[in-house]
């Protein structure tokens, strides 16, 4: 680390956010940029690999079947029946399913060679998401109690009398701001900040082996092993980050399905 | 002891259903403690936003500097208190 | 280097949250682990616990636009 910082002394350029900011064709508001691409990518691997997996269903399954199947019990079992239960889980499991995959595709893809972009670092894609989710959970819950019943329901029952304002005012800004928002910015910066964390070694390692001379050049090593050694860190994050989001979501819908609180 | 006895015991129990402020109408699984945590974090963000940003704002307004501090701690109290009362307490 | 020193404050007060809530949720899942039926009294103590600890790092986050 230190020889990075002291290199950035000298004319070593850090990575910054405009390095995120990659327009394929055009330019300006309306440009095609390289996430837009891999986000339709990533959707045609997830239908392609979904559909050649369950295309020959067979009770000893094949090799695809097993992976889409391992997966797709994971989320049933790990996420959505833990969250939701048993009863009310299963208009929720195609939503949950897809969320997972397609967050997990983009993520891995801030690691995948030539790709190298995690989609989820521009964010607007986490966002997108986000509000998916959030109507979602809104509607289900109108719809179960009424506009009426889902605003008494925020507050939790039994609270002294002199503090249900305050109590009301609190859980109307989680439900309509500091949810959503931190739904969508945590994965938005774990997917950025990693990915920085990887440009910053990758280009420090360049700069200190190409730029600078004599024994310098061999410090070059430190940041290059980092760089190997952030990326498996990097895979565990992916995965971490597309189980919490799916995670939360069910939670949250789970939360409007539930009678009371 | 045969192994008849041994076997229920040595089963690894369903996930206990009994807890405080959770749904006891569902015997499979809870919520699970991170999305529990994550939810908690939601709510001292909005605690702090919630009442340390009027009072920001009041302080800017009218000059006192005394008025973010109290009002950040008054938010995160608020929050703390509905975090303990929804989460902390045996409601059921 | 350019940048602003309050950012620096927040990562400083982020340090000590973030070792009380690794150290809170090991007891938790030791907890559990060594007795599954526990869950139920643990989950409150764990969820409160970290609570109070991430209090303090949100508190360096608020502190860190105010003093800006």
């Amino acid at each position: 680390m230190s020889t990075v910082l002291a290199a950035a002394g000298e004319g070593f350029t850090p990575p910054g956010v405009e390095d995120f900011w990659q327009p394929l064709v055009g330019d300006g508001a309306f440009a095609l940029t390289r996430p837009m691409v891999l986000i339709v990518i990533s959707t045609a691997v997830v239908a392609g690999a979904l559909l050649l997996g369950t295309r020959r269903l067979s009770v000893v399954p094949s090799k695809g079947q097993a992976v889409v199947e391992a997966g797709y019990s994971f989320v049933r079992n790990g996420i959505a029946r833990d969250m939701i239960g048993e009863k009310e889980m299963r208009p929720y499991l195609p939503l949950l399913f897809s969320l997972f995959t397609l967050i997990l595709v983009n993520n891995l893809f801030g690691i995948i060679p030539v790709v190298q972009y995690p989609t989820m670092s521009r964010v607007a894609f986490p966002v997108a998401l986000t509000l998916f989710v959030f109507v979602l959970y809104l509607a289900i819950g109108v719809q179960r109690k009424g506009v009426a019943g889902y605003i008494k329901g925020l507050v939790p029952s039994g609270l002294p009398k002199a503090i249900v304002p305050l109590m009301f005012f609190l859980e109307l800004l989680t439900f309509f701001f500091t949810r959503p928002v931190t739904l969508a910015l945590r994965l938005f910066g774990n997917m950025f900040a990693g990915h920085m964390l990887l440009l910053l070694m990758a280009l420090g390692a360049e700069y200190l082996l190409l730029d600078s001379e004599g024994f310098l050049r061999v410090l070059s090593v430190a940041p290059f092993v980092m760089f190997f050694v952030l990326t498996g860190f990097e895979i565990l994050i992916e995965f971490l980050q597309a189980y919490i989001f799916t995670m939360l979501a069910a939670f949250y819908i789970a939360g409007s399905l539930a009678d009371e609180h | 002891m045969s192994a008849a006895t041994v076997g229920p015991a040595m089963q690894i129990p369903q996930r206990d259903r009994a807890v405080p402020g959770g749904d006891p109408s569902r015997p499979d699984g809870g919520p699970l403690p991170e999305s529990v945590a994550w939810n908690a974090t939601s709510y001292l963000l909005s605690g702090l936003l919630g009442l340390g940003l009027p009072a920001w704002t009041l302080d800017r307004w009218l000059g006192w500097g005394w008025l973010t501090p109290v009002g950040l701690l008054a938010g995160m109290a608020a929050a703390l208190y509905l975090i303990w009362f929804r989460y902390g307490t045996d409601r059921s | 280097m350019e940048g602003n020193i309050a950012i620096l404050g927040y990562g400083l007060s982020a340090i000590g949250p973030g070792v009380g809530i690794g150290l809170i949720f090991a007891a938790y899942i030791n907890g559990v682990a060594r007795q599954p039926e526990a869950r139920g009294i643990l989950q409150p103590i764990a969820i409160l616990g970290f609570a109070l600890a991430e209090a303090l790092a949100i508190f360096g986050l608020a502190l860190a636009f105010v003093f800006r």
